[in-house]
Protein backbone atom coordinates (compact mmCIF):
# COMPACT_ATOMS: atom_id res chain seq x y z
CA UNK A 1 0.00 0.00 0.00
CA UNK A 2 1.37 3.45 -1.25
CA UNK A 3 1.08 6.65 1.19
CA UNK A 4 -1.49 7.70 -1.28
CA UNK A 5 -3.15 4.72 -0.52
CA UNK A 6 -3.28 5.17 3.40
CA UNK A 7 -4.95 8.43 3.85
CA UNK A 8 -6.59 11.12 1.58
CA UNK A 9 -3.94 12.99 -0.25
CA UNK A 10 -3.80 16.74 0.27
CA UNK A 11 -4.48 18.28 -2.86
CA UNK A 12 -3.60 22.10 -2.87
CA UNK A 13 -4.09 24.28 -5.09
CA UNK A 14 -2.12 27.79 -5.76
CA UNK A 15 -0.94 30.43 -8.06
CA UNK A 16 2.33 29.70 -9.68
CA UNK A 17 5.21 30.80 -8.94
CA UNK A 18 9.04 31.40 -10.19
CA UNK A 19 9.99 28.35 -8.62
CA UNK A 20 7.73 26.36 -9.84
CA UNK A 21 9.61 26.87 -13.40
CA UNK A 22 11.38 23.36 -12.60
CA UNK A 23 8.52 21.22 -11.42
CA UNK A 24 6.57 22.56 -14.20
CA UNK A 25 9.06 21.34 -16.44
CA UNK A 26 9.99 17.94 -15.61
CA UNK A 27 5.75 17.08 -15.09
CA UNK A 28 5.70 18.52 -18.97
CA UNK A 29 8.67 16.34 -20.05
CA UNK A 30 7.54 13.23 -18.01
CA UNK A 31 4.42 13.50 -20.17
CA UNK A 32 5.82 14.35 -23.72
CA UNK A 33 8.95 12.49 -23.65
CA UNK A 34 11.03 15.50 -24.85
CA UNK A 35 13.25 17.62 -23.44
CA UNK A 36 11.80 20.90 -25.25
CA UNK A 37 13.96 23.64 -26.54
CA UNK A 38 14.91 26.94 -24.71
CA UNK A 39 11.66 28.60 -26.19
CA UNK A 40 9.96 26.54 -23.52
CA UNK A 41 11.99 28.49 -20.76
CA UNK A 42 11.21 31.66 -22.34
CA UNK A 43 7.54 30.85 -22.42
CA UNK A 44 7.51 30.76 -18.88
CA UNK A 45 10.03 32.87 -18.39
CA UNK A 46 10.39 35.83 -20.44
CA UNK A 47 7.38 37.21 -19.63
CA UNK A 48 6.21 36.52 -16.18
CA UNK A 49 4.01 39.17 -14.93
CA UNK A 50 1.88 37.75 -17.92
CA UNK A 51 1.93 34.40 -17.53
CA UNK A 52 2.09 34.07 -13.61
CA UNK A 53 -0.90 36.18 -13.39
CA UNK A 54 -3.32 33.56 -14.13
CA UNK A 55 -1.06 29.67 -13.56
CA UNK A 56 -1.83 27.60 -11.14
CA UNK A 57 0.27 24.41 -10.07
CA UNK A 58 -1.46 21.61 -7.94
CA UNK A 59 0.41 20.11 -4.82
CA UNK A 60 -0.29 16.78 -3.59
CA UNK A 61 0.91 16.54 -0.29
CA UNK A 62 3.42 19.42 -0.99
CA UNK A 63 4.86 18.17 -4.29
CA UNK A 64 3.96 20.45 -7.53
CA UNK A 65 2.02 17.24 -9.32
CA UNK A 66 -0.20 19.32 -11.79
CA UNK A 67 -0.15 22.28 -13.60
CA UNK A 68 -2.18 25.21 -16.04
CA UNK A 69 -0.59 28.04 -17.64
CA UNK A 70 -3.01 30.57 -18.57
CA UNK A 71 -2.47 34.26 -19.58
CA UNK A 72 -5.05 36.68 -20.61
CA UNK A 73 -5.12 37.96 -23.91
CA UNK A 74 -7.50 40.02 -26.32
CA UNK A 75 -9.39 37.79 -29.11
CA UNK A 76 -11.67 39.07 -31.67
CA UNK A 77 -14.59 37.18 -31.80
CA UNK A 78 -16.87 38.24 -30.16
CA UNK A 79 -13.92 41.19 -29.05
CA UNK A 80 -13.78 40.34 -25.42
CA UNK A 81 -11.04 39.72 -23.13
CA UNK A 82 -10.45 36.07 -21.71
CA UNK A 83 -7.98 33.99 -19.56
CA UNK A 84 -6.55 31.51 -22.42
CA UNK A 85 -5.49 27.83 -21.24
CA UNK A 86 -2.01 27.22 -22.95
CA UNK A 87 -0.99 24.11 -21.33
CA UNK A 88 -2.91 22.01 -18.42
CA UNK A 89 -0.38 19.01 -17.35
CA UNK A 90 -0.53 16.73 -14.60
CA UNK A 91 1.67 13.93 -14.04
CA UNK A 92 0.57 10.90 -15.70
CA UNK A 93 1.19 9.03 -11.83
CA UNK A 94 -1.60 11.40 -10.51
CA UNK A 95 -4.15 11.33 -13.10
CA UNK A 96 -7.32 10.36 -13.05
CA UNK A 97 -8.02 11.74 -9.36
CA UNK A 98 -9.62 15.15 -10.18
CA UNK A 99 -6.67 17.45 -10.00
CA UNK A 100 -7.06 18.97 -13.68
CA UNK A 101 -10.62 19.74 -12.32
CA UNK A 102 -10.17 21.34 -9.26
CA UNK A 103 -7.02 23.39 -11.28
CA UNK A 104 -9.66 24.36 -14.12
CA UNK A 105 -12.17 25.50 -11.05
CA UNK A 106 -9.53 27.49 -9.07
CA UNK A 107 -8.58 29.17 -12.63
CA UNK A 108 -12.56 30.08 -13.14
CA UNK A 109 -12.97 32.00 -9.59
CA UNK A 110 -9.56 34.06 -10.78
CA UNK A 111 -10.76 34.65 -13.96
CA UNK A 112 -14.40 35.83 -12.86
CA UNK A 113 -12.87 37.99 -9.78
CA UNK A 114 -10.45 39.82 -12.31
CA UNK A 115 -13.71 40.32 -14.32
CA UNK A 116 -12.72 38.24 -17.78
CA UNK A 117 -15.41 37.55 -19.48
CA UNK A 118 -14.62 34.10 -20.02
CA UNK A 119 -12.17 31.17 -20.04
CA UNK A 120 -10.86 29.84 -23.45
CA UNK A 121 -9.14 26.42 -24.73
CA UNK A 122 -8.22 25.14 -27.93
CA UNK A 123 -8.65 21.43 -28.05
CA UNK A 124 -8.52 18.71 -30.86
CA UNK A 125 -11.96 18.00 -31.36
CA UNK A 126 -11.40 14.11 -31.83
CA UNK A 127 -9.57 14.12 -28.28
CA UNK A 128 -12.92 12.77 -26.56
CA UNK A 129 -10.45 12.85 -22.78
CA UNK A 130 -9.82 16.50 -23.55
CA UNK A 131 -13.29 17.36 -24.81
CA UNK A 132 -15.59 15.02 -22.26
CA UNK A 133 -13.46 17.10 -19.34
CA UNK A 134 -13.89 20.17 -20.68
CA UNK A 135 -17.41 19.50 -21.31
CA UNK A 136 -18.29 18.60 -17.98
CA UNK A 137 -16.71 21.53 -16.73
CA UNK A 138 -18.95 23.64 -18.59
CA UNK A 139 -17.34 24.88 -21.16
CA UNK A 140 -18.99 24.64 -24.93
CA UNK A 141 -17.97 24.68 -28.27
CA UNK A 142 -17.24 28.13 -29.89
CA UNK A 143 -17.23 29.36 -33.44
CA UNK A 144 -14.35 29.16 -34.59
CA UNK A 145 -11.88 26.75 -36.12
CA UNK A 146 -8.23 26.76 -36.74
CA UNK A 147 -6.76 27.12 -40.21
CA UNK A 148 -2.95 25.68 -40.42
CA UNK A 149 -0.01 26.53 -42.72
CA UNK A 150 2.75 24.66 -41.94
CA UNK A 151 6.03 26.09 -44.16
CA UNK B 1 -4.79 50.91 -66.66
CA UNK B 2 -5.51 53.75 -64.35
CA UNK B 3 -2.94 55.59 -62.53
CA UNK B 4 -3.87 54.33 -59.16
CA UNK B 5 -3.03 50.50 -60.40
CA UNK B 6 0.55 51.09 -61.94
CA UNK B 7 1.35 52.36 -58.56
CA UNK B 8 3.87 49.97 -56.56
CA UNK B 9 2.89 48.34 -53.15
CA UNK B 10 5.47 48.48 -50.82
CA UNK B 11 5.18 45.89 -47.77
CA UNK B 12 7.07 46.96 -44.62
CA UNK B 13 6.66 45.77 -40.65
CA UNK B 14 4.75 47.57 -38.69
CA UNK B 15 5.30 49.88 -36.43
CA UNK B 16 4.66 51.76 -33.41
CA UNK B 17 4.06 54.71 -35.68
CA UNK B 18 1.66 53.25 -38.00
CA UNK B 19 -0.73 52.72 -35.28
CA UNK B 20 -3.38 55.92 -36.46
CA UNK B 21 -3.33 54.79 -40.21
CA UNK B 22 -4.18 51.11 -39.03
CA UNK B 23 -7.00 52.50 -36.96
CA UNK B 24 -8.02 54.91 -40.05
CA UNK B 25 -8.69 51.91 -41.91
CA UNK B 26 -10.11 49.57 -39.35
CA UNK B 27 -12.61 52.85 -38.79
CA UNK B 28 -13.68 52.79 -42.83
CA UNK B 29 -14.26 49.22 -42.99
CA UNK B 30 -16.22 48.93 -40.02
CA UNK B 31 -18.48 52.49 -40.09
CA UNK B 32 -16.89 53.25 -36.39
CA UNK B 33 -17.98 50.04 -34.76
CA UNK B 34 -14.33 49.44 -33.62
CA UNK B 35 -13.37 46.01 -35.06
CA UNK B 36 -9.50 46.76 -33.64
CA UNK B 37 -9.61 49.19 -30.94
CA UNK B 38 -6.14 51.46 -30.15
CA UNK B 39 -6.46 48.72 -26.47
CA UNK B 40 -5.33 46.11 -29.11
CA UNK B 41 -3.10 47.70 -31.18
CA UNK B 42 -1.33 48.48 -27.83
CA UNK B 43 -1.33 44.69 -27.05
CA UNK B 44 -0.34 43.95 -29.91
CA UNK B 45 2.85 45.86 -29.86
CA UNK B 46 3.86 46.54 -33.38
CA UNK B 47 7.59 46.61 -33.70
CA UNK B 48 7.77 44.73 -30.29
CA UNK B 49 9.76 41.29 -30.10
CA UNK B 50 6.80 39.12 -30.32
CA UNK B 51 5.26 41.35 -33.29
CA UNK B 52 5.21 40.07 -36.52
CA UNK B 53 2.80 42.43 -38.36
CA UNK B 54 3.01 44.02 -42.10
CA UNK B 55 1.69 47.00 -43.27
CA UNK B 56 1.12 47.30 -47.09
CA UNK B 57 1.55 51.06 -48.59
CA UNK B 58 0.49 52.39 -52.16
CA UNK B 59 2.48 56.10 -52.80
CA UNK B 60 3.53 56.30 -49.34
CA UNK B 61 0.08 55.91 -48.00
CA UNK B 62 -1.30 52.91 -45.67
CA UNK B 63 -3.34 50.90 -47.71
CA UNK B 64 -3.72 47.53 -45.72
CA UNK B 65 -2.22 45.64 -42.86
CA UNK B 66 -2.05 41.93 -41.56
CA UNK B 67 -1.47 41.69 -37.68
CA UNK B 68 0.76 38.66 -36.52
CA UNK B 69 2.05 37.55 -33.36
CA UNK B 70 4.65 34.76 -32.68
CA UNK B 71 3.33 32.58 -29.87
CA UNK B 72 3.92 29.06 -28.55
CA UNK B 73 1.32 27.03 -28.13
CA UNK B 74 0.33 23.32 -27.08
CA UNK B 75 -1.52 21.04 -29.53
CA UNK B 76 1.30 20.04 -31.04
CA UNK B 77 3.82 22.03 -29.18
CA UNK B 78 5.41 24.47 -31.32
CA UNK B 79 7.01 28.05 -31.83
CA UNK B 80 3.63 29.56 -34.38
CA UNK B 81 3.11 32.79 -35.78
CA UNK B 82 -0.39 33.53 -35.20
CA UNK B 83 -2.57 35.75 -37.84
CA UNK B 84 -4.67 37.44 -35.79
CA UNK B 85 -6.49 40.06 -38.53
CA UNK B 86 -6.30 41.07 -41.83
CA UNK B 87 -7.78 44.62 -43.49
CA UNK B 88 -7.33 46.25 -46.82
CA UNK B 89 -8.75 49.73 -47.50
CA UNK B 90 -11.94 49.31 -49.89
CA UNK B 91 -10.85 51.56 -52.48
CA UNK B 92 -7.86 49.04 -52.59
CA UNK B 93 -9.39 45.72 -52.39
CA UNK B 94 -9.17 43.55 -55.36
CA UNK B 95 -5.45 44.13 -56.22
CA UNK B 96 -3.81 41.08 -54.68
CA UNK B 97 -3.05 43.17 -51.77
CA UNK B 98 -3.91 40.76 -49.02
CA UNK B 99 -2.12 38.06 -51.12
CA UNK B 100 0.91 39.92 -51.27
CA UNK B 101 1.13 40.84 -47.25
CA UNK B 102 0.94 37.16 -46.64
CA UNK B 103 3.14 36.52 -48.87
CA UNK B 104 5.79 38.81 -47.53
CA UNK B 105 4.70 36.99 -43.91
CA UNK B 106 5.11 33.69 -45.31
CA UNK B 107 8.80 34.65 -46.59
CA UNK B 108 10.12 36.54 -43.56
CA UNK B 109 8.34 33.26 -40.89
CA UNK B 110 10.51 31.06 -43.53
CA UNK B 111 14.00 33.23 -43.26
CA UNK B 112 13.24 32.79 -38.69
CA UNK B 113 12.81 29.28 -38.88
CA UNK B 114 9.32 29.59 -37.99
CA UNK B 115 7.40 27.13 -39.60
CA UNK B 116 3.85 27.19 -38.90
CA UNK B 117 1.37 29.67 -39.09
CA UNK B 118 -1.89 29.75 -37.47
CA UNK B 119 -5.32 31.69 -37.72
CA UNK B 120 -8.81 31.29 -36.24
CA UNK B 121 -11.66 31.95 -38.73
CA UNK B 122 -15.09 31.76 -37.22
CA UNK B 123 -17.21 28.52 -38.71
CA UNK B 124 -19.70 31.36 -40.72
CA UNK B 125 -17.43 33.28 -42.66
CA UNK B 126 -16.93 31.20 -45.70
CA UNK B 127 -15.07 33.89 -47.22
CA UNK B 128 -12.36 34.09 -45.28
CA UNK B 129 -11.51 30.32 -45.05
CA UNK B 130 -11.62 30.38 -48.62
CA UNK B 131 -9.05 33.21 -48.65
CA UNK B 132 -6.74 31.69 -46.68
CA UNK B 133 -7.16 28.23 -48.36
CA UNK B 134 -6.35 29.68 -51.33
CA UNK B 135 -3.27 31.07 -49.69
CA UNK B 136 -2.28 27.10 -48.75
CA UNK B 137 -4.03 27.28 -45.36
CA UNK B 138 -5.66 23.65 -44.20
CA UNK B 139 -8.37 23.19 -41.89
CA UNK B 140 -6.84 21.61 -38.30
CA UNK B 141 -9.05 19.89 -35.76
CA UNK B 142 -8.44 22.53 -33.17
CA UNK B 143 -11.61 24.55 -31.81
CA UNK B 144 -12.07 26.75 -29.41
CA UNK B 145 -13.97 25.81 -26.05
CA UNK B 146 -15.20 28.59 -24.14
CA UNK B 147 -16.81 28.81 -20.22
CA UNK B 148 -18.46 31.96 -20.12
CA UNK B 149 -19.30 33.76 -17.33
CA UNK B 150 -22.72 35.33 -16.98
CA UNK B 151 -22.85 39.42 -16.41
Amino acid sequence: MTSLERGAPKIRIRPMEDEDIDSVLTIDRKITGVRRAATYTELITGDLGGVLALSIVAEVDGVVQGFILARRVYVVAPPTEVGLIQILGVDPDYQRRGIATKMVNALLDTCRSKKLNAVRIMINKRDNQLVGLFEHLGFRRGELVDYTKSL
Amino acid sequence: MSAIEKETVNIRRMTRGDIDAVLDIDRKISGGRELITYRDMVAADPGGALDLSFVAEVGGKIVGFVINRLAYLMIPFTEVCIVQGMLVDPDYQGRGIGTKLFGKLLEHCHAEGINTIRTLVEEHNKGLQQFVQQLGFRRSPIVNYDKTFEV
